[in-house]
């Protein structure tokens, strides 16, 4: 509903605009409108996102075009499918789908546990904490959820926290997963935009923490309001520092994965590869390495390959023709010259994609739009690597909001004791409000994000 | 008619999911090979010098052989919210435009995919890495990967419009509809069970 209303209220000032004669609809831009118009059509018809994209861009060739553009489609999408950065893509699924399957995350939760558990708000700032630290291991939300939610929801039984709170701070948890890098959406971000992903892990490292840190507050504030003390287990200093020792695969495994990264050893692609070997390794250790085990991850990982690659491609052929007809271009050059400031124009951006995210999933929400938004952000003067740590929060938020949010899905389907959907949802609110909290401050302090990408050079 | 291309369907599907599997692991294959080549070329100054390439070949393969299964199982994503509120019989019919969609797409994709082999094969074209790949090897497998695909998603609409023609309405549904929540969490509690089983 919400998605609904902006989107009108943006069309009407668009019309007002038009009219008014700050905008002339002939021309390019004109073309434009009317593919966006063919576009909504497309999605409200259930068309699949891939071939919604495709057909776009097919046309656009036709129609605007005298060239045979679509002759050059087999070139451009070719040349995406054996990108060396986008070989990450998969390895990072697969190491999710490895984890996931490994057990690990047992482990990694219990001994988060015996730490936080006596903090006002107890076992809920574990949720939080396991899954910023999985984040660091592993580039998928879902996958964050899902693992960290398997281990977490058996802890919750019989107790009396909140069932709306439990989900809510693992989905909010969850929707660390691509934001604490590595993350996937900053892979397919780099590589669309021609970014360096390795500095847009960088950037997104304070962002993430501070995000989990957030949340940490607010739970603790929740815990005031309604205190509920785990009882003490009378543990001395040496069982907690033995717990200690059932972190040491994830640590581990966060060193072969960010810390080659951000010394420079490797490339995210190569690191990727380290950690599904080390994350085989350590499912062998814990006996869990099994031919069925690593059967099921790699079907998994080829289906979700194949539905990111198809939406991929049909993007890049998209692409294509809309650079050659010079669109993104002519669009930019319109945007900067408004009359708005250009925080502004940033602010309906976010917006607009807070908007789409209510119904669209993250993923393709970001491939679909990022050819046309891209070249509007940097004709604004925004930094790029500031933007894909933006946009990538967007992303997160458009996966924990109602009623289209797949990592609440998730989490429903999950929960032991059987609830409504709305107790997901309700529980979810204010960890989205803290989340949109976080894109303000980036908004008014980018460095949160720029800091460090600029003093590692 | 309709049992003809059922069992056609079923066949592809069975082909796809081999396809499927064997894209699956050529991405366990792919970590191995990168992880030992840059160990190597960190610890003993060896690689295999056509990482990059190969590597991304897999990629190409991946994407292309995995395609098929990620339809038999309704992985491909559509923007549904307002389909799955539609009444059956409307619901039937966008089933059908959206795989129509899907099948122009194909289309267009095989047919230049075959024609960028086609351009390798006439001025044999090699990559310019250590082991000089014929590019018509990789380009082939993805192009074939894409066919089949491409093969699934023409049998699929066929089917769908013969079950349109006979008013099978709920049949179209089954076949296209979006994956059930529960076929979904289905997925996630299998692996997490995998997972905590002792």
């Amino acid at each position: 509903m919400i998605a609904f209303f902006f989107l009108f209220i943006l069309t009407v000032v668009m019309l007002l605009l038009a009219a008014t004669g700050t905008v002339t609809m002939s021309g390019p831009i004109g073309g434009l409108a009317l593919l966006s118009l063919v576009f909504l059509v497309f999605f409200c018809a259930g068309i699949y996102v891939a071939a919604a994209l495709g057909v776009l861009g097919l046309l656009a060739g036709f129609v605007v075009s005298d060239r045979p553009l679509h002759l050059f489609i087999g070139e451009a999408i070719w040349i995406p499918s054996t990108n060396f950065v986008l070989v990450a893509v998969p390895l990072f699924i697969l190491m999710g789908e490895v984890l996931l399957r490994s057990g690990l995350s047992n482990k990694l939760y219990r001994a988060l546990n015996l730490w936080f558990r006596r903090l006002p708000g107890g076992l809920l700032h574990t949720n939080i904490l396991a899954c910023a630290v999985f984040s660091a291991i592993a580039g998928s939300s879902v996958a964050t959820a899902a693992t960290i939610g398997a281990v977490a929801l058996p802890y919750f039984e019989k107790t009396r926290y909140s069932q709306r709170m439990v989900l809510g701070s693992l989905a909010a948890g969850g929707a660390l997963g691509n934001l604490i890098p590595p993350g996937i959406t900053f892979i397919v971000y780099g590589l669309i935009t021609e970014t360096s992903v390795g500095k847009l892990y960088l950037a997104a490292f304070l962002p993430g923490f501070m995000l989990a840190g957030l949340f940490m507050v607010l739970i603790f504030v929740y815990g005031l309001i309604y205190p509920y003390r785990e009882e003490a287990l009378g543990l001395s200093w040496r069982d907690l520092l033995r717990s200690l020792l059932d972190l040491i695969p994830t640590a581990v495994l966060i060193i072969v994965v960010l810390g080659t990264i951000y010394l420079g050893l490797a490339t995210p692609t190569e690191s990727a590869a380290l950690g599904v070997v080390g994350a085989l390794i350590f499912a062998a250790i814990d006996r869990k390495l099994t031919l069925k085990m690593v059967h099921a991850a790699a079907e998994a990982t080829a289906r979700t390959t194949s539905l990111i690659g198809l939406i991929i491609l049909a993007a890049f052929a998209l692409n294509y023709v809309l650079t050659s007809l010079r669109l993104p271009q002519a669009l930019a050059a319109m945007v900067s010259g408004l009359a708005l400031p250009s925080w502004a124009v940033m602010s309906i951006i976010i917006g607009f994609y807070i908007a789409l995210g209510t119904f669209m999933e993250g993923f393709s929400m970001i491939i679909t739009t990022l050819p046309v938004v891209f070249p509007i952000v940097t004709a604004l003067g925004y930094d790029p690597i500031w933007f894909g740590v933006i946009i990538t929060m967007l992303v997160e938020i458009a996966l924990i909001s109602p009623p289209d949010g797949t990592v609440v899905y998730v989490l429903q389907g999950m929960r032991i004791t059987p609830g409504p959907i709305t107790d997901v949802f309700v529980g979810v609110t204010p960890f989205v409000l803290v989340y949109m909290v976080g894109v303000i401050l980036l908004m008014a302090f980018p460095d949160i994000a720029l800091w460090l990408p600029r003093i590692v050079k | 008619m309709l049992a003809v291309l059922d069992r056609l369907r079923a066949w592809i599907e069975r082909v796809g999911y081999v396809m499927g599997c064997a894209a699956g692991w050529l991405f366990v294959v792919c970590a191995f090979f990168i992880s030992v080549d840059v160990l190597g070329r960190k610890f003993f100054g060896v690689s295999s010098k056509a990482t990059v390439e190969l590597t991304g070949y897999m990629l190409a393969f991946g994407i292309a052989w995995g395609l098929t299964d990620a339809l038999t199982t309704r992985c491909h994503i559509r923007v549904d919210v307002l389909v799955t509120r539609m009444p059956q019989g409307l619901r039937a019919y966008m089933h059908a435009l959206a795989l129509a969609f899907l099948v122009v797409l194909n289309f267009f994709f095989v047919w230049r995919g075959w024609a960028v082999v086609g351009e390798s094969w006439m001025f044999g074209a090699h990559d310019s890495s250590a082991i000089t790949t014929p590019l018509i090897i990789p380009q082939g497998l993805w192009a074939a990967g894409m066919t089949v695909f491409l093969f699934l998603s023409v049998t699929m609409l066929l089917e769908v419009i013969v079950l349109l023609v006979l008013g099978e309405r709920e049949r179209v549904d089954r076949l296209l509809g979006a994956r059930t929540l529960a076929e979904e969490t289905a997925e996630a509690l299998e692996a997490a069970a995998i997972a905590t089983r002792k």
